[in-house]
């Protein structure tokens, strides 16, 4: 039984457009100042056809550039350029998507999803990046094989919390008439590894405990 | 996917649904008819297009404490379907119960419906009264595995799943059964109890040869408006001829132009709500561009960007669609009826 339904969903699969597991992600869900930029490490616009953008996990929190190559895992397949129905630069609208099964308990089930965005055209060519964290969790299809998550990266969504890599910018003016709230640019900030956070919130636990002695 | 005798009937104006199915209560449930939903192997969505008869229309004498009363008509106890027809409500579909002159309904409906707006109570339909008691229209078989499966939305993203046995030897156990989503095992249901809401799109997983279902009953003449929930939501496309994207969801006064209070728009397609129209073993989507900067670019699009005449689109074929719902909850949509149901 379980084969069968397995099989069935694979071929669902095969020729669904409602099927699949499907990560959408964009920075432009409105075209007003609410859309945010990215920007490369020089302020320039990344432009269409340009630069990497895709939605995955990680194995392990980066804590800088070589960790962010090392630890990314991709999810399931997507085109990876800037690209947007509006041809501007510094804006994406994509999706990855990837069988996930209902009842799949296996990674990446339950793990966070995470937006990584480089300024080359793969992940290995990107001098610097900025990492995105929407606060989402990646689940499985339902019944008939769909599902999936959205990130909407607008000036609501950009906060110092979800931004674990990257710059945050202010009023920022990329020659389209428009100033936007909010943009990001590649590179220039730092994750704190959680290793090093533990070390420090034991080490307040410590000072703590040590002044109630 | 599917197919209707009443592409025809909608060249002329739908007259001939009322040569349709004569179980209707004909005083009140014009026009009716049949439609004929074609059933292939493994995945179809479908939706109930043809309604269960209208048992009375009214106005709303009393709404409170989840129960409403009618100002006529007459309705037996049992389960109904209450449609609103105008006021803050008007669209909503939900499921009652009449007990001796009072409907109980869920008491989120009279958040908006008020004393004297207008409603219709609908008999249901069920698992029973569209695939047979005894599961005619469907695949039998003595297992799960064997038995087409019908998957109806839950209201919060999942299904209820449920099939009909051919029992065991001798027949013994034969029946409509539930699927049990944890266990994966089955427990005998009523298939005359198990309602069937119009809106919802139903999903006939076909074990076995190419099908097809004939299903008889009122046109709904009136808007539609069933709530969403996040992501997938499997709907009816609700009238059965001369519907498109356009009369679905756009301003009728300006057909291309999606309506206010309906599908979210957006920039771009992963924030903006999809509709997925299946086209044979594949479906097309489509989602409204709230377009560039200054608005540049507004209008219907399909997967690829390109732009979309959405009176084009015919949902004749497309009993049920699939909707993407990335707006905030709650959320509804509005399905528009085609202009010429008003003169039905």
């Amino acid at each position: 039984m379980k084969k069968t339904l397995i099989a069935s969903l694979v071929t669902l699969g095969m020729f669904s457009g409602a099927s699949a597991y499907t990560v959408a992600f964009l920075n432009i869900g409105a075209a007003d100042p609410t859309a945010v930029p990215i920007l490369d490490n020089t302020g320039t616009p990344i432009a269409q056809g340009s630069g990497y953008v895709a939605a995955g996990t990680f194995s392990e929190l980066p804590g800088g550039i070589d960790d962010v190559k090392a630890n990314f895992n991709p999810f399931g397949d997507g085109n990876t350029a800037f690209s947007n129905g509006i041809g501007v630069p510094g804006f994406f609208d994509g999706t990855r998507s990837a069988a996930i099964p209902q009842g799949t308990v296996d990674a990446p089930v339950g793990q966070n999803v995470y937006l990584v965005i480089g300024d080359g055209s793969t992940l290995a060519d990107s001098t610097d990046f900025v990492v995105f964290d929407p606060n989402l969790v990646f689940g499985t299809e339902n019944a008939v094989g769909a599902g999936g998550l959205d990130i909407n990266i607008n000036s609501d969504a950009v906060t110092p919390e979800s931004v674990l890599w990257g710059t945050i910018l202010t009023d920022v003016d990329t020659g389209l008439g428009v100033t936007f709230t909010e943009g990001l640019q590649i590179g220039g900030a730092v994750i704190p590894e959680p290793s090093t956070s533990l070390l420090a919130a034991l080490a307040g636990l410590a000072l703590v405990a040590r002044r109630r002695r | 996917m599917k197919t209707t005798t009443l592409k025809a009937a909608a060249a002329f104006g739908l007259s001939a649904l009322l040569m349709g199915s004569a179980a209707a209560q004909e005083s009140v449930s014009k026009p009716v008819g049949y439609e004929t939903l074609e059933i292939t192997q493994q995945f179809n969505y479908v939706g109930l297009r043809l309604l269960g008869a209208p048992l009375a229309t009214s106005t709303v004498a009393t709404a409170e404490n989840a129960e409403i009363t009618l100002a006529s008509g007459t309705v037996a106890d049992g389960p109904v379907i209450v449609e609103v027809i105008d006021g803050d409500a008007a669209g909503a579909v939900v499921e009652g119960t009449a007990t001796g002159g009072v409907i109980t309904v869920p008491a989120s409906l009279l958040d908006n419906l008020e004393v004297d707006n207008a409603v219709t109570v609908r008999a249901p339909q069920t698992l029973a009264s569209v695939f047979g008691a005894t599961g005619d229209s469907l695949t039998k078989s003595a297992g799960q595995g064997g038995a087409d499966l019908v998957l109806i939305p839950d209201g919060s993203g999942g299904f209820d799943t449920y099939w009909y046995s051919s029992g065991g030897f001798g027949g013994v156990g034969a029946g409509w059964k539930q699927v049990n989503p944890a266990g994966g095992d089955s427990s005998d249901v009523d298939g005359s109890a198990v309602t069937l809401v119009y809106t919802d799109g139903i999903i006939i997983q076909n074990r076995g040869a190419n099908n097809s279902i004939v299903v008889s009953g009122s046109v709904k003449t009136t808007g539609t408006t069933p709530a969403l929930t996040t992501q997938f939501n499997y709907l009816s496309t609700v009238y059965p001829a001369g519907a498109t994207l356009s009369t679905a969801f756009d301003d009728p006064a300006t057909p291309g132009v999606l309506k206010a209070g309906t599908l979210t728009a957006s920039a771009g397609q992963g924030a903006a709500d999809l509709v997925f129209v299946p086209n044979g073993p594949d479906f097309d989507v489509y989602w409204y561009s709230s377009g560039g900067f200054g608005g540049a670019g507004a209008g219907w699009k399909d997967s690829d960007g390109n732009d979309v005449d959405s009176t084009a689109v015919s949902l004749d074929s497309a009993s049920g669609i699939v909707i993407q719902n990335r707006g905030a909850l709650p959320q509804g949509v509005a399905i528009g009826a085609p202009a010429f149901y008003a003169d039905l």
